[in-house]
This record gives structure tokens, sequence and C-alpha cells, in this order.
């Protein structure tokens, strides 16, 4: 199904019911921009209403505001797992498929043009010099791709890669893959994008070509799994990259479910303890999209000395960091206002650290404390569970 | 509007609610122009979100001083097309006055906000009042309490409780001309825990959609959340006979909710009934329709009529669940004597307690209905009627009867589902809703959350001197007509603009 298709045929059935505002089991608040700016165009449904809008010649993507509320959206799923009239997702392909027309119509924010050029010139979001890119993994001894023979490849991704301050988690979950015996390599300043973010934003050329590269990447270097820690990573790889019909050679992990499976098989156990009380935060990529909720749970659980207390948003019901579809590049202070909403859900368990298991959810939870001067430490779960291994 | 007051207007608006709430940018005009039904859309000039009584009575002065359109508006899905503004103006979206004014445990009432919701007192009642409940209607989680109650809305006590209009003990209202104005015990004491003794003024608010004034805040009552509940369904063929036991088992008072719904779907084939492995799956088939979701175009096949009965029965306890349950065979058996019907698996039923959202599922993206309320002796008699105009429009034949306050008044809801998609369709389904609702005034039935062409047909075909009673009571609270123009006592209809 094309663009317009896709838009045509779903946006035309938002009844416009508002069932999508609101978790329907806990009755709380799901989507963060309808939360903050509160105007009906903010929510899902608004969103649809554009998209008819626009089909039906009522709108155009050049009137005023139309960009701005197809790009607060954060692709949270939240929406999506509110519904009760169009099961299976297919909100959110509107609002993509929406941002897709905007793109082919020239319509795009600067921010996301910074991007977009940062991809092209970087092979990175982050407008970091590609030439950064192997930093990170410098003096850890680690076997490149290149090499033959190598069964597992962690993909660190551009934040982990890039962002000095967010690289524990990379290294922690080297540390974890080594402890527990596997042959693992990177590919180091090879690594590119995924190009997740891109096709977020409505630039589909640019993922598939990044997809297309990485695909043929892992297919040649013969490794039978790719382990992230990133969520959004884990999410393009896993469902985004097979829509592309390229046979994938490989199966695609999330750090948490192959942790989770080499702890069950007896490869790694947890033997420090790690006296903290945390909660957990869903990803949206790894929950809602991904549908990984226990994995990350079963690792907490495991080490001992943790306390896991649950948020009320929790699982599919999570609330957003904020950080996702372009809104932190386009949007930072509501990007942070999310953030901050969250954090202050999290300190109401009396946990003192929140936990994640996406440097995209990490580095905005880290702002947000920043600029809103709280006190609540933010970890990445490998970072934990890298505790507690000898 | 020309461009100049516009621009003027707009800025005196961010004045009073300040920039971010408000706005008249298209996309989000648009959004306030319609609503799941068929009616027509019309777009607002500006949507405002005010936070107070105060920034309400300084839009609602400012709109009678330019003399342009206000229509309140919580949450937009009244499925009537009540907050689409028919002469422009401006849309006055009260979602963020969502506040909890007073919880009376004691004397069980509630005070809120227009912008408080469904969802808000289902978490409330669980984190706090676990033995309390409110009559939730089948309504998304986001359906505001007060709009609820103020168009005449029901939930699913109904049946002991009434609508929920009939549960309001005390409102306050900014009036068109800014007053504010408490009434019911609020209005002379500080308890807002009753309505009468005292002339009842809320009268003036209940039911007017929205065209008297601003309703700030509202008490609602509480009632009681029994601990032991059982759902039962039954499955009649015959609308009459279907109709009577509802109106019978209304009129008992055993159950909390009496609600009586269409199963228009047709019997599978010999062959397919044999492949059946058991009595369940059969059921499972027969009444969970599997429908074409690009269209509610529907050729219905020569047949009787099955009409399922929702029965939900509660009780303090379980002796008294099953004392209940026994009269309910008795009341059955009596009313239906060899009548065939049958009784549904629990699987097939409702959920013991209802989860919000209930409704909502309406995957073609149109929605609507002729919702009425009138005698529950004239239910069968009405739908032997009204049937067959869904099938001169090749519709779904689809009602809901529901008992209100013991039976003393009941719901006859026609209801349409539809492609919007496909004009033929939505074209159909408009003449289809109109035709009914002309043959449901003729049987004594009323339009509630009534779109503004059923409120012409009835001020057109009504008693002269209530609909000048009516036009009198408006222009007194309302002398610019600025309140949601064209519906209750606007009797210039929807082509005379607000000059």
């Amino acid at each position: 199904m094309d663009v317009p298709d896709v838009v045509k045929e779903w946006n035309i059935r938002c009844a416009q019911c508002g069932d999508c505002r609101i978790s329907a089991a806990i009755f709380l608040p799901s989507c963060p921009p309808g939360t903050r700016f509160k105007f009906s165009s903010y929510y899902a449904t608004g969103r649809m209403l554009i998209g008819r809008g626009i089909q039906e010649g009522v709108l155009t993507l050049e009137d005023d505001d139309v960009l701005e509320r197809l790009y607060t959206c954060t692709v949270c799923r939240s929406c999506d797992e509110n519904c009760t009239n169009l099961i299976g997702g297919h909100i959110v392909d509107v609002i993509e498929s929406l941002r897709q027309m905007a793109v082919s119509a020239g319509c795009t924010l600067p921010a996301h043009q910074i991007m977009i050029e940062s991809l092209k010139k970087n092979d990175n979001v982050l407008e970091r010099p590609k030439e950064e890119r192997g930093a990170w993994s410098e003096g850890l001894n680690l076997k490149n791709l290149s090499e033959d023979g190598i069964d597992v490849a962690f993909r660190a991704g551009c934040l982990l890669s890039l962002e000095p301050e967010i690289r524990g988690p990379a290294l922690a979950a080297l540390k974890l893959l080594r402890t527990a015996g596997v042959d693992v390599g990177i590919e180091g300043k090879d690594e590119a994008c995924c190009g997740g973010r891109a096709y977020e934003i409505g630039q589909v050329a640019e993922f598939t070509k990044y997809a297309e590269h990485n695909i043929d990447a892992y297919n040649n270097a013969g490794v039978s799994k790719v382990v992230l820690c990133c969520a959004d990573g884990l999410s393009h790889l896993k469902l985004l990259y097979p829509k592309l019909n390229i046979k994938m050679n490989f199966e695609v992990l999330h750090l948490v479910e192959y942790l989770d499976r080499l702890i069950q098989e007896g490869n790694i156990k947890f033997t420090r303890e790690v006296p903290m009380k945390v909660t957990y935060h869903d990803p949206c990529h790894l929950g809602r999209y991904a549908g990984i909720y226990d994995a990350p749970r079963n690792i907490l659980h495991r080490i001992p000395g943790i306390e896991l207390v649950e948020m009320e948003r929790r699982r599919e019901h999570s609330w957003c960091c904020g950080a996702g579809g372009g809104v932190k590049q386009a949007y930072s202070e509501f990007s942070l206002w999310t953030a901050e909403e969250r954090i202050k859900e999290a300190k109401g368990t009396g946990a003192t650290a929140l936990v994640t298991s996406c440097p995209w959810c990490e580095r905005n939870f880290k702002e947000a404390i920043k600029e809103h001067g709280e006190d609540i430490e933010v970890y990445d779960i490998a970072e934990i569970a890298a505790q507690a291994v000898q | 509007m020309n461009v100049e007051v516009k621009e003027r207007v707009l800025g005196e608006l961010e004045k009073i609610v300040g920039n971010e709430n408000v706005t008249a940018s298209r996309p989000d005009l648009y959004n306030y122009s319609q609503d799941m039904t068929e009616n027509e859309s019309a777009w607002p000039d500006f949507v405002v979100m005010p936070d107070g009584v105060e920034e309400v009575q300084e839009v609602l002065r400012l709109a009678n001083r330019e003399k342009i359109a206000v229509i309140p508006y919580t949450y937009g899905d009244n499925v009537g097309g009540l907050t689409i503004p028919l002469k422009g103006g401006i849309i006055l979206d009260l979602k963020r006055m969502n506040r909890m004014i007073e919880f009376n445990e004691e004397d069980r009432y509630i005070v809120v906000e227009p912008g408080f919701n469904f969802g808000d007192l289902r978490r409330l009642f669980r984190e706090k009042y676990p033995d309390l409940w409110y009559s939730f209607a089948g309504a998304p989680a986001t359906t505001s309490l007060a709009s609820n109650a103020l168009l005449n809305g029901f939930g699913r006590l109904t049946n002991i409780v009434g609508t929920n209009a009939d549960n309001v003990n005390g409102i306050e209202v900014v009036l068109p001309t800014g007053e504010v104005v408490k009434i019911g015990s609020c209005s002379v004491t500080s308890s807002w825990c009753n309505r009468p003794p005292l002339p009842d003024l809320i009268g003036l608010f209940l039911g007017w959609q929205g065209t008297t004034g601003v309703v700030t805040k509202i008490s609602l009552q509480i009632w009681p959340r029994y601990p032991f509940k059982q759902t039962r369904v039954i499955v009649i063929t015959g609308i009459r006979p279907a109709c009577t036991l509802a109106h019978k088992l209304g009129q008992t008072r055993i159950c909390e909710i009496v609600e009586c719904w269409s199963y228009e779907q047709a019997e599978p084939d010999e062959n397919t009934i044999k492949s059946f492995q058991s009595e369940e799956e059969r059921q499972l088939r027969v009444y969970n329709p599997d429908e074409d979701n690009n269209s509610a175009t529907y050729d219905r096949p020569p047949g009787p009529d099955k009409l399922g009965l929702v029965l939900k029965v509660a009780a303090d306890s379980e002796d008294e669940l099953k004392a209940k349950q026994a009269l309910l065979d008795a009341y059955i058996k009596m009313e239906l004597k060899d009548m065939p019907f049958e009784e549904l698996p629990k699987s097939l039923g409702p959920p013991e307690e209802e989860d919000l959202p209930a409704t909502g599922q309406t995957p073609m993206g149109g929605l609507t209905w002729v919702g009425t309320m009138g005698p529950t002796s004239r239910w069968g008699e009405a739908l032997e009627k009204i049937y067959p105009i869904y099938d001169k429009y090749r519709l779904r034949r689809a009602a809901i009867i529901v008992p209100f306050r013991g039976g003393h008044y009941g719901m006859l809801r026609l209801v349409a589902q539809f492609y919007k998609g496909n004009p033929d369709e939505v074209s159909r389904v408009k003449k289809c809703m109109q035709e009914i609702m002309n043959v449901a005034l003729d049987h004594g039935f009323v339009p509630y959350k009534a779109p503004y062409w059923a409120v012409q047909e009835m001020m057109r075909r009504g008693d002269p001197n209530w609909v000048e009673l009516l036009v009198r009571v408006k222009r007194m609270l309302d002398p610019n007509n600025i309140m949601n123009p064209g519906r209750y006592g606007d009797i210039r209809g929807k082509s005379l603009r607000v000059e």
C-alpha cells in the first residue's frame, strides 16, 4: 500500500471517539503532545483528521501549524495501544505516512533538515564527525566484524557511539556479553546509522539506503545475531527492515532479550549485590513496538539487592520519554517536559534510580533532571547488570 | 468575520487566556468543525481553552460585546453534532477546567469542573472509594461527567437512578452576559447536597445543549457499588416479546441494568450449523458478527428479528443475589411463556464490572443515532415501524432500548454505523436517521442530544406556546443569541448568522 493509500484507508476510519487519549486500564493520560498542548489537533484523533483534511483538499501541508501538529508526535504508539477501532497500529502508520507526504512535497522542519544533512555527511543524525564513531571502543580490544567467524555483532548505534556521556551502556553490554562467553564483535568506525530516525521524520529514501547497507553488512559478516542496547535501533532493525523484503540471515535481539536467554541457559550469573531501589521505564520502541516487557524485569529480579518498584504507567501503558520521532531535535522544550512528567512519576514510587533500556530515553531523562534539578539517578539496565557480575 | 475583527478578537482572547490557550490556525479549527456523526461540518473562528470561572466570564463578555457565537466543548464525543459551530465563533474548550472541587462520601455527591471525566472518577473510586459507583455511560473514558449529565446522558445504573440529568444536585453557571449563578442548595447554603425544595432553575440549563450558559461546576449523585453482581444475556426471537419483557422487567426494579440490543446477523446455513463442534461455538458464530468493515450497506434477508436482553443483577449478599435471580427467572418464564429464547453462555456476555471504554468500536469511522426517550410500553410498536426504514435505506437494523427509573420512561436509540469514505452511504444514513426520527416522534419518543435538524423539527411540530416559551427563556438569558446558536430556542434557524 503506498503512502496516500495508507492515509486514505485509515484516517477515514478514525471515529474521533477519544479512546486513544487515556490508558484504558488505568485512566491516566497517555498521549504526551495532547496532554501538554490539549487542543484536539495534538492528539492522535486530531492528526488523523488533519490527514483527512489534506486528503480532501481542505488543508494543505503548507498551512500554518500543520507540520508542527504532525511533528510534535513522538510516535510512541500509546494511541495505537488504546485505540479500540483501528486495531494493529495504524495511527502511527498514518502519521508517518503524512510525514512522508510532507517530505515529498518539500515541507520539512529546519531542525530535521539539519539531521538529514548530518546523516548524509556523517552517517549519523547527531551532527558528529564520522571519524568519531569508533572512539568509544578504542582500547577495548574488541573483534571487528571484518574478522571471520564472529557469531554475534554488537551494534552500538549513533547515540552510544557518539555521545561520550552515554557510553556506559555499550561498555556494560560488552562486559556482560564477554562474561557470558559470547563471541562478539563490532563494526567500530564502519558502523552506520540504522536510518530509523530518518524513517520516523518521513525521510524514507534515507532510511532505505541505511537499511540496505546494514542488512548487507551483517549478512556479509555472517553473524547469527545482531544485539543492541538501543530500543529504537532494535525496533527499526527488527520491525522496519523486514518490510524491505531483503533476506536477513541474522536474528535481531535487544540486549535484555539476549541477556535473559543467557541467564536462563546458565551462561551468566549475577553474584554481586547491587543495593538499590529502582523503577523501570519501558521504552516505547522496546515495549509497545516490539512487545518486550518481561525480559528487563526478569533481569532486574535476578540481581541481588535490587528492589524493583513499578510505576503505574508501565508496560503497554508506559509514558513516553519524549525523545522519539524527531521531537527531541525539533521541539526540545516539549521533549524535556515529557521526560520530566516521567521523572516525577518515577520519584513518586520512592525509587532512587530510574532504569531504562534505551540511550535515547536515558539521555532525555538526564537532561530533564539537569534542567529541573531533580534528585534521581538514571541508569541503563546494562549498567546495573554489569555491576552484578564478577 | 472580517480579518480586522478577527485579529482584534484574537488579541483580546489571548489577553484573557494567554497565547498558548487560544488558536485560530487551520488544522485546529478543522479539528473542531466536525464529529463522528454524519452532520455537516462548520468551522469555528477560534478555539479557546479557559482555566477558571473568571476567564469564562471574560470570554463571554467579549463574545457578547462582539456578538460572536460561543460553543461550550469538553471532549466532542456527544454523537449529535452538538458542538459543531453552526454559525462559526468561539469553541470554548473546557478541558483545562478538570478539577474535583468536593467529594462528599457521607452525603454521596461529587462536585467537579466540566473537564473532569469518567476516567478521572473511575480512578478516584478505585483508589479511595471502592464501595461507591456512578452511573457510567458506555462511552470513552474521556467523556465529561458534566456534559454527560447536562445532555441527559445515561449510564449503567439507569433503571434505578434514571438519566444522569436526574441526579444533578446543583450547578454553577456563567450566564451568556457574564454573571455567575449558583443553582441548587449551593445557592443558599454552603452545601451542594440537594436540588429540591427550591424552585428548580436547573431546568434552564439541563438539556439545552449549551444554549443558555456555560456550566463551570456541577454536583452529581454517587451510588453504592454492590459487591455481588451477575450479568445474563437472553436472546429472544421477535420484537414484541423482547420489548414487552424489557418493559416489564424495568418496572420490577430487580435489575440495575436492562438493555435490549438488536442482533442483526443472518443465521448460518444448515451445513455450517452442522459443522459447529458445540453449542457455544454455534452461539459465538451467530452472535459475534464478522462484518464487512468497508461498508455498512446491508440487504436484510427475510426472517424474524432477534433481540438480546442484557440483565445485570446486583446485591449486597450472595443470598440476595440468588433471590433476585430466582425472581428474574420467574418473571422471564411468566412473560415469555412458550416464546422461543436462549440464554448465552457467560463468555459471550459483557463483563461483570464494565470497563471503560465500552463503545468506540466503530471501525468504519462513522457512528450516529437517533436517541430518544419515551413510553416503554410503546417500544415494540415503534420498532416495528422503524426497522423497515433501515431496510429501505439498505442499512443494518440496530436498536437499543433501556428502561429508566423503574421503567417510568425509557430510551429508544436507533443506531447506524457507516463508512465515512462512501458518500452514498453517508447520504442514505442521513435520510434514514431523519425518517426514523419522525416515526419515533409519532410514537411519543423525544430525541435527546438532538442534532440541530431534529431540534428544528421538534420546534416545528411542537406546541407553539412551548416553542414561544423556549424562545423567551433563551432571549432572557442570551439576548444576543451567542450561545451555541441554531439549536434550542433559536427559531431563526441554521441559515441566520449571528451578526
